[in-house]
């Protein structure tokens, strides 16, 4: 049989190294850096070597920094020590058949100096953009830090990687160079496009020298920064073709967008799966290198179109392969169905590594922990015991899921006709149609696994009891709690899971109150409201609307409020609902007032649905609960809780 | 001229990411059916004394169909149920048809040349074949000649070669996409829903008996689609704005849309801006 994924299988040559099909996982900080005492590498190691076993052909590590300066998160200046730990970490990802490539990261303008100590350096002394005022690099800083690129490419090599990739793109240290919006120098590192490529070009030569020509050498290129001071597109193809000419490079990243462009760069399911590719295409005819592509390509059907179609050469697939590392394997060997599809929410990865956490994985908890909960490391269930799961959504089905892996025999009952639970909820909101996913996924696990499933079916003591489960997990999640406001004749009260399940139709002028959630609920209700032509305002408690969001979503929520015409009322909350409207309360002031509407949408928090729990407690050899039945939260929390209960039984 | 047009109410996967869930199907009106109106109602005004006639083989929720299609501008709504349909095949649904559409009399047929959920796309060839008709498929746009009393059809073919298709009525057409986007609402809508019944009829009605169990089929599973990047898009030639639109996969902004809150001189300040707009 001819695979389905013939172009994506295909061996790629980037310069000496052979690659052994065209998926890689871009550079993404991990924030998972250990100390020395643990090893420092031992945990990406495992992480990395995870996704080398599931197939993929390369691998591009972050977490590497260039100097002191452009410290960020738990970003590493290398030096001799850590030789030997990273040494033992190409060593398993090469054992796994796997090509790994380190990234060179200078932030620069966009260093954290809360975690450096020391100012961020660039090209010229501006804001613009960037959480510091810039220090100018003067002559000597420029060639120390083309000296400190240089040294850490020596130490890359020594610790057996097999190629380098620069950080170019997105207004970081090169790209600050390179984008005339930074840039402003008179000397011969600013204005014209070859003085302000000099940077770049000093460092390639540096790093070629230590390294020689038998190492893969890249970068990553922002091809158009978005920005009407900064590289357009036809520059940015000229600095790739100039980089193509020049010899130095084996190749190119096809990025887009300078920093503040990261709600797209970094872009959540509202951007368009592979929005980046047409760049890429762009680049592909003005050089001879490969290029790669990057940005929301989660799926191999949509890699292999864009292989095919000769867009790029490569297709990175960074959250995609964070959250099911056998994406590769399993589109190889035609087990594409069962892949784990990543839904682009970025809170699990991008959300923690902002708050510097380490990151994880929304939807696959062993993210981080593949040392002990990797693929292939769960154990088998030690006696086949009868295991029953109670609610069909995200934490029931991952309990489900998980047991059964293990061998258990598992049956689910449902009280609804449908699985998925609040996902079924969620993915009704404007854009949000790919958080179904989450469990459409979990649902098609349980069938392959031959999970019996009963929905319509209403758990109690008696029909528990009579199904002598050995173990019970309790998912029997949460339900929104009353209203703490009446309807009257002219302003009506609603849930906003009722407004979001198309249950009830909301009044031509409506309030939506967050009172705390800040999360999609609040958010994505105004935006549906919005949408339906109605006149909205988002009253929050929070400092501002959306804020529980990943950071890079809030930007792009705002722009569409904007265009919708939604008011948003920070630090406010609702104190009552008269006959003239909707009564508002600023908090610090308490300062009250009427805001007229026909309407109150409320995303009134969640009570825990735990009766089964507390009765059945005592009364089964093993119960266990799970998700929003303990306390309502978001879906990673039901998703972990599902898949350690089901660890423990 | 009696112009009956065939249409479908379908089931499509809920919203693209539940499919395989059990979530409640979405439905609406065969997008290519719409077409089919909409080409009929332009043949309608292209000449006196002409009748539209919609017919559907569905269940109750298919008068949202019908109603779609009457608020276009249909004269006419038919629709055959009976509980026995339920997972009924296409050639059932063409037999179906054929009788209604032989106890309403006609002179031309349309339908989509396809439907949106099932997609065998073989209704308008079997109606044609039962009704000994001439069938031109995957018709673009009609042309009516009052005086040979013929209709012409445009078909594209690969690459964008058109041919012109001629043929005497009575004729059975099906429907592509062509150049007439279907209206959204006709003039005077209200009046006509109100006005308006659906016909309603049974299979005894028509004298048609439900055929074997074994011609039923059944959807099991359904898929959301798949991601595609647009091949061709040239991001030089595009502006900042329209970059940012297509990389949020927007194909139009919302901003300026008419609100349901707007008052009357808004509203109509904001459809004016439109048209001007849209008719340069």
């Amino acid at each position: 049989m001819v695979s389905q994924f013939k172009h994506l299988f295909t061996p790629l040559q980037i310069g000496p190294v052979t690659i052994r099909n065209r998926i890689f996982s871009p550079p993404y900080a991990t924030s998972m850096l250990e100390d020395e005492a643990r090893g420092w590498w031992d945990r990406l190691a495992h992480f990395h070597a995870e996704r080398a076993k599931g197939g993929i052909g390369l691998i591009v590590m972050s977490e590497v920094c260039a100097h002191p300066v452009a410290v960020a998160h738990r970003f590493a200046v290398l030096d001799e020590r850590h030789i030997p730990h990273l040494r033992e970490l190409t060593d398993m990802i090469h054992a796994h058949g796997a090509k790994i490539f380190q990234l060179i990261h200078n932030p620069g303008r966009h260093a954290l100096p809360a975690y450096s100590h020391l100012p961020t350096w660039g090209p010229s002394p501006t804001r613009r953009g960037a959480l510091a005022i810039t220090h100018a690099m003067d002559h000597d800083e420029i060639r120390e830090m083309v000296a400190s690129y240089a040294r850490t490419a020596k130490i890359i090599k020594e610790a057996g990687f097999d190629g380098i990739e620069l950080q170019g793109a997105h207004g970081f240290m090169i790209g600050s160079f390179l984008s005339p919006a930074t840039n402003v120098r008179s000397d011969e590192y600013g204005g014209s496009l070859e003085n302000r490529m000099r940077f770049l070009d000093e460092i390639l030569a540096a790093i070629r020298e230590q390294i020689g020509s038998d190492m893969v050498l890249g970068t990553s290129l922002s091809i158009d920064e978005l920005n009407p001071h900064g590289i357009t597109v036809e520059e940015g193809q000229e600095i790739a073709a100039r980089l193509d000419s020049g010899g130095m490079l084996n190749f190119l990243t096809a990025r887009v967008g300078d920093f503040a462009a990261v709600p797209i760069w970094i872009g959540d399911m509202r951007v368009a799966p592979g929005a980046a590719v047409p760049f890429a295409a762009l680049v592909k005819r003005a050089v001879r290198m490969p290029v790669l592509t990057v940005l929301r390509i989660k799926d191999p059907f949509h890699a292999e179109r864009i292989l095919a179609e000769g867009q790029a050469d490569m297709v990175g697939m960074g959250r995609a392969t964070l959250c099911d590392p056998e994406l590769p394997g399993k589109a190889e060997s035609g087990r594409a169905e069962e892949i784990r599809y990543c839904i682009s929410c970025n809170q699990g990865c991008l959300q923690r590594y902002d708050q510097g956490l380490a990151i994880e994985c929304v939807l696959n908890p062993a993210v981080g922990l593949e040392r002990e909960l990797g693929v292939g490391k769960i154990a088998p269930a030690q006696r086949k015991k009868r295991v029953l799961v109670v609610g069909g959504g995200p934490a029931g089905l991952k309990a489900a899921e998980t047991a059964a892996l293990r061998g258990q025999q598992v049956v689910i009952l449902e009280r609804g006709p449908e699985l998925g639970g609040q996902i079924l909820i969620a993915c009704r909101l404007p854009g949000r149609e790919e958080v179904a996913e989450a469990t459409s996924h979990l649902v098609g696990q349980v069938r392959r696994l031959g999970v019996e499933v009963r929905l319509n079916t209403e758990a109690s003591t008696r029909t528990i009891g009579e199904l002598r489960p050995d173990a019970v997990v309790i998912a029997t999640g949460s339900a929104p709690a009353a209203l703490p406001f009446k309807s009257n004749d002219r302003v009506r009260v609603f849930h906003a899971v009722d407004v979001i399940q198309r249950k009830v139709e909301a009044g031509n002028v409506v309030v939506v109150f967050d009172g705390g959630e800040s999360h999609w609920k609040c958010c994505g209700t105004a935006e549906l409201l919005a949408q339906q032509g109605k006149k909205v305002t988002l009253v929050t408690f929070r400092a501002f609307a959306g804020w529980d969001l990943p950071p890079n979503t809030v930007p792009p929520f705002y722009q569409r409020m904007a265009e919708h015409d939604v008011t948003i009322l920070p630090f406010t909350i609702v104190s009552g609902v008269t006959p003239d409207g909707v009564v508002v309360r600023d908090i610090f002031s308490r300062r009250e007032r009427v805001l007229a509407a026909d309407s109150l949408v409320h995303t009134v928090d969640n009570e825990v649905c735990d009766g089964l729990y507390r009765e059945l407690k005592g009364k089964v050899p093993e119960l266990y609960a799970a998700g929003d039945c303990v306390s309502p939260r978001k879906i990673d929390s039901a998703i972990r809780e599902g898949f350690l209960a089901a660890l423990r039984i | 001229m009696k112009i009956a047009v065939c249409l479908k109410h379908i089931i499509g996967p809920p919203s693209s990411g539940l499919a395989g869930t059990g979530a409640p199907l979405r439905h609406s009106p065969n997008p290519l059916d719409l077409s089919a109106i909409e080409e009929a109602l332009r043949l309608r005004a292209g000449s006196g004394g002409s009748e539209v006639v919609v017919v559907t083989a569905g269940p109750p929720q298919a008068e949202l169909t019908l109603n779609r299609a009457i608020a276009m501008g249909a004269d006419k709504a038919i629709r055959v149920w009976d509980e026995a349909m339920c997972g009924a095949d296409s050639f059932f649904t063409a037999e179906v048809l054929c009788a209604t559409l032989r106890a309403t009399g006609f002179d031309l047929i349309l339908c989509g040349s396809r439907s949106a959920d099932t997609g065998s796309g073989i209704v308008g060839a079997l109606l044609a074949e039962e009704l000994e008709l001439p069938l031109i498929a995957g018709a673009l746009g009609l042309k009516y000649d009052e005086r040979t009393n013929r209709i012409s059809a445009d078909k594209k073919l690969e690459r964008g070669v058109r041919e012109t298709y001629t043929t005497c009525l009575p004729a059975m057409v099906t429907i592509e996409h062509g150049p007439n986007e279907p209206r959204w609402y006709g003039a005077g809508w209200v009046h006509r829903l109100l006005k308006q019944k659906i016909e309603r009829r049974d299979l005894r009605w028509l004298g048609v008996s439900f055929p074997a169990q074994s011609r039923r089929v059944e959807i099991v599973a359904v898929t959301p689609p798949r991601p595609r990047t647009k091949l061709g898009v040239n991001v030089a030639s595009l502006s900042r704005e329209e970059k940012l639109r297509m990389m949020f996969g927007q194909t139009r902004t919302s901003a300026g849309q008419v609100r349901a809150s707007d008052r009357p001189e808004d509203a109509a300040r904001k459809i004016k801006e439109h048209l001007d707009k849209w008719l340069g």
